[in-house]
């Protein structure tokens, strides 16, 4: 393809003159016909990967994507372009509707859809009638990260690219370790010579990396209202539960005056909706959420990501502190840690496994496969795909001793004296690098030097409101 | 913590912790209904309709912890201090419950903003912006909706009966035509949310989450009784009676002199369907048939000696040798003494 083609696509369409580091490559192999792994970092414009290849191609793109909240986002921004051919294919859409959009699933020219809507043979069926010119499969590590315990769904990529007619694949990631990425190519059905990497650094280098020690839940408390009261500008707070999310986001309303939102899927759709809005447009300037929020979110200017609870995987925790400092500027990621926080993580990964006698019972029918547990959508999954009850077993023991090494992994890095920069680059197998202002075994006192601007209190109380008033620039009416 | 479980205890009177999540969630079964009756909390049904099991036993537990309510063998009943913190908390006086069967007040929440920010965004001229999330069908029904009556007109009329419903809102309560308005979403903002209005209006996010529902019902309402463009995008959404048309259809056939065997054979249901219809039908309307008819008048005497005192504390016993015949009798006869015991 034409470079020059791409370029003035870029300008027209998207407003760029130029591309970030790995675009123009990654764009020009899947142009060339290429199944395409993209190992780009996070903030580094991954949906432009196959936005702009989509309008370059006759016909449909189809977004394999993990969470909702993330395919919610791609459309919102497509739609933010004025793009109206954009549509989630998930298992919030049913019956009727779900139909109706099947018939229509050839207006759209972005059709976003979750990995277990892709196991329904009417939705497969229906995007068989559907031109798909590129197959592109977002966070593409989740493949590999959550195949055998949560998404199962995942395995199935490989037949729905067969039964698509094998369209050019772009697989999009960006954390993936050289075996996470040998797993991803051999998932979706391809071998590694097949497929053109284009690979960049996982570092972000305006990220300031930094652990807080704390001695206890009391003083993480307090050090987290020191940071955000000293830290200027836009962040997120992550915490590993709804309540505590909430919790926190009141008790940092009653102590501060910087607007703060709780985030999570426990909220309504409308109300998670108005708080992404608001915090786009800094009118909420710190979110305290749970992992639901983030994920695609494309804010340029968020300062810093505060994680108050460990992080189960040095994976999730790059992706996570990958939304700061999108645009470039100083940035900085820190843990609050304090002893023992690691329990909490180990207790969340523990999958009760049915015994084998009754797995067995229900691959014959003879038993109701809700006698598998709380989690039994996820072993019936299994089940009915012919794996046998040792097979699943298998699969999950393995599944959790590699994830606990991840969690011991994410533990060495709280507790190493090691440069946290070079700590994570060796892990995913890259070369150490030396910088300034990189992390806090470096720069000790990294809250009171100021490496971020200072937050400048909010001076004005927002006015009372007047309903009239709303309603007036609610629908642009001239005031009398 | 959020309180807005209180306003379904009780202190005088132990209620069933698991009719109480029903009866948030709308699961209109005959026992749940005949139990929200004896509670007063009919016009509660469907108040919180996502609600799940583990927010609302989350819920519970938060007050437990606080002594405002205490649990025992499943029921709950509200503390001397739960009474106290009502007391001394504002506590929001609903104005439009009585619609509660009106409509789906999750459904009504997701089109009137989404029709709402169209217009807002039309009214500006603007046709690149996110729209609000709303289910596929919802965003169908209001493109609908807008491509059939946009005109110059449209922001006008919205306009005026936004006005309106304001005002109506407004002799209510204050607090409830702040809710309303500060929570639209448009091209001017998008609205906030339920926890921000409470921190602004000093009110715990359970009593907002009252406010919430009952200004959904009064759009509902004002979309019931009007004709403009409002009406036109939630009118599809309104049930024109609290009985399903089903129901409706066997209490028109029961008034024609139908019995119930009879019934259920020509409308090819199970004389159980038939039944749940009447004991329904009786509870949320009552007036619509003299219930006390379908007793026998041999069952209504041993009912009438063997059950008295208040109906909650009546322990169901089989005296026939048809058990589903004999609770049929039995629950109908508690509806009715109960409607009369509440008055």
């Amino acid at each position: 393809m034409d470079e020059k083609k791409i370029y003035q696509e870029l300008r027209q369409r998207f407003g760029f003159t130029e591309f970030r580091d790995g675009q123009l490559a990654t764009i020009k192999a899947i142009m060339g016909g290429h199944n395409t792994l993209a190992v780009l970092p996070t903030g580094g414009g991954k949906s432009l990967l196959y936005q702009l290849p989509g309008y370059l191609m006759a016909e449909t793109v189809l977004v394999v994507s993990p969470l909702i909240s993330l395919m919610q986002d791609q459309v919102d921004r497509l739609h933010r372009r004025g793009e109206k051919g954009a549509i989630m294919l998930t298992g919030q859409v049913y019956g009727a509707d779900r139909q109706r959009l099947l018939q229509n699933l050839a207006n759209y020219k972005f059709i976003f859809a979750s990995p277990e809507l892709l196991t329904n043979q009417a939705v497969v069926k229906a995007l068989q009638r559907v031109q798909i010119s590129l197959l592109t499969i977002d966070e593409a590590h989740c493949i590999s990260q959550w195949g055998p315990d949560f998404r199962p769904e995942y395995l199935m990529l490989k037949q729905l690219r067969q039964v698509l007619g094998d369209p050019v694949t772009l697989m999009l990631t960006a954390t993936a370790t050289p075996a996470v990425r040998r797993d991803i190519i051999q998932k979706v059905g391809l071998v590694g010579d097949q497929v053109v990497t284009v690979k960049r650094s996982v570092n972000r280098p305006n990220i300031f990396l930094a652990v807080d020690q704390c001695q206890n839940g009391e003083e993480k408390r307090a050090r987290l209202l020191q940071m955000v009261t000293q830290l200027g500008g836009a962040g997120i707070i992550y915490f590993s539960s709804r309540r505590l999310a909430n919790e926190m986001a009141n008790w940092l309303n009653t102590q501060t005056k910087i607007g703060v939102a709780s985030y999570h899927a426990g909220m309504s759709s409308a109300d998670r909706f108005r708080i992404q809005q608001q915090f786009m447009n800094d009118q909420v300037k710190l979110i305290c959420a749970t992992s639901a929020f983030g994920m695609g979110i494309d804010k340029e200017n968020i300062r810093f990501v505060i994680h108050y609870h460990l992080p189960d995987s040095l994976e999730n925790y790059v992706q996570e502190i990958g939304r700061a400092g999108r645009d470039g500027k100083q940035s900085a990621a820190v843990i609050l840690y304090a002893p023992g926080d690691e329990q909490l993580p180990r207790q969340l990964l523990t999958v009760d496994l049915p015994p084998a006698d009754l797995m067995q019972a229900v691959q014959r029918g003879k038993v109701d496969e809700k006698a598998l547990g709380p989690d039994y959508q996820l072993f019936s999954f299994y089940l009915k795909h012919h794996f046998t009850p040792a097979q699943v077993e298998l699969a999950f023991t393995r599944r959790k001793k590699r994830r606990l090494a991840q969690l011991q992994v994410m533990t060495n890095y709280v507790q190493s004296a090691e440069c946290r920069r070079n700590f994570i680059l060796r892990y995913f197998d890259e070369s150490a690098t030396t910088q300034e202002r990189c992390c806090d075994h470096e720069l000790a006192d990294w809250l009171e030097t100021g490496i971020l601007a200072k937050r400048v209190p909010p001076s004005l109380k927002s006015p009372s409101f007047d309903w009239h008033c709303r309603l007036a620039s609610l629908l642009n009416l001239v005031k009398n | 913590m959020n309180d807005f479980l209180l306003h379904l205890c009780s202190y005088h009177q132990p209620r069933r912790v698991r009719v109480i999540e029903n009866v948030c969630q709308n699961h209109p079964t005959v026992a749940n209904l005949f139990w929200a009756q004896q509670y007063s909390l009919i016009n509660w049904l469907g108040c919180r309709r996502d609600l799940d099991r583990a927010e609302f036993n989350g819920e519970l537990a938060a007050l437990k912890k606080a002594g405002l309510i205490s649990l025992h063998d499943n029921q709950v009943q509200l503390t001397a201090a739960g009474v106290s913190y009502q007391e001394g908390s504002p506590v929001y006086e609903p104005h439009f419950f009585d619609w509660f069967w009106l409509a789906n007040t999750r459904r009504i929440e997701q089109r009137f903003l989404l029709g709402i920010q169209v217009v807002s965004e039309f009214a500006y001229r603007n046709r690149r912006y996110v729209p609000v999330h709303v289910p596929y069908s919802e965003q169908g029904a209001v493109k609908a909706w807008f491509h059939r009556y946009a005109s110059v007109q449209l922001v006008q009329q919205v306009a005026r009966e936004l006005e309106l419903l304001g005002t109506a809102f407004e002799g209510e309560d204050e607090q409830l035509v702040t809710a309303f308005f500060a929570g639209l979403v448009g091209h001017d903002g998008s609205g906030q949310t339920i926890a921000q209005l409470s921190q602004e209006l000093g009110l715990n996010i359970g009593e907002m989450m009252v406010i919430n529902h009952d200004a959904l019902l009064g759009i509902s309402a004002f979309a019931k009784n009007t004709t403009g463009p409002i009406a036109r995008l939630l009118q599809p959404l309104l049930a024109s009676s609290p009985l399903s048309t089903s129901c409706w259809q066997t209490i028109n056939m029961l008034r024609q002199g139908v019995g119930l065997a009879a019934i259920a054979q020509r409308r090819h249901l199970k004389l159980g369907t038939i039944r749940e219809h009447v004991l329904t039908a009786a509870i949320l309307a009552p007036q619509v048939y003299q219930w006390e008819k379908l007793l026998p008048s041999q069952d209504k005497e041993y009912l009438k000696h063997k059950y008295e005192g208040p109906v909650a504390s009546w322990q169901f016993v089989r005296w026939g040798d048809n058990e589903n015949r004999d609770f049929f009798c039995f629950r109908l006869y508690q509806i009715i003494r109960g409607s009369e015991e509440n008055g």
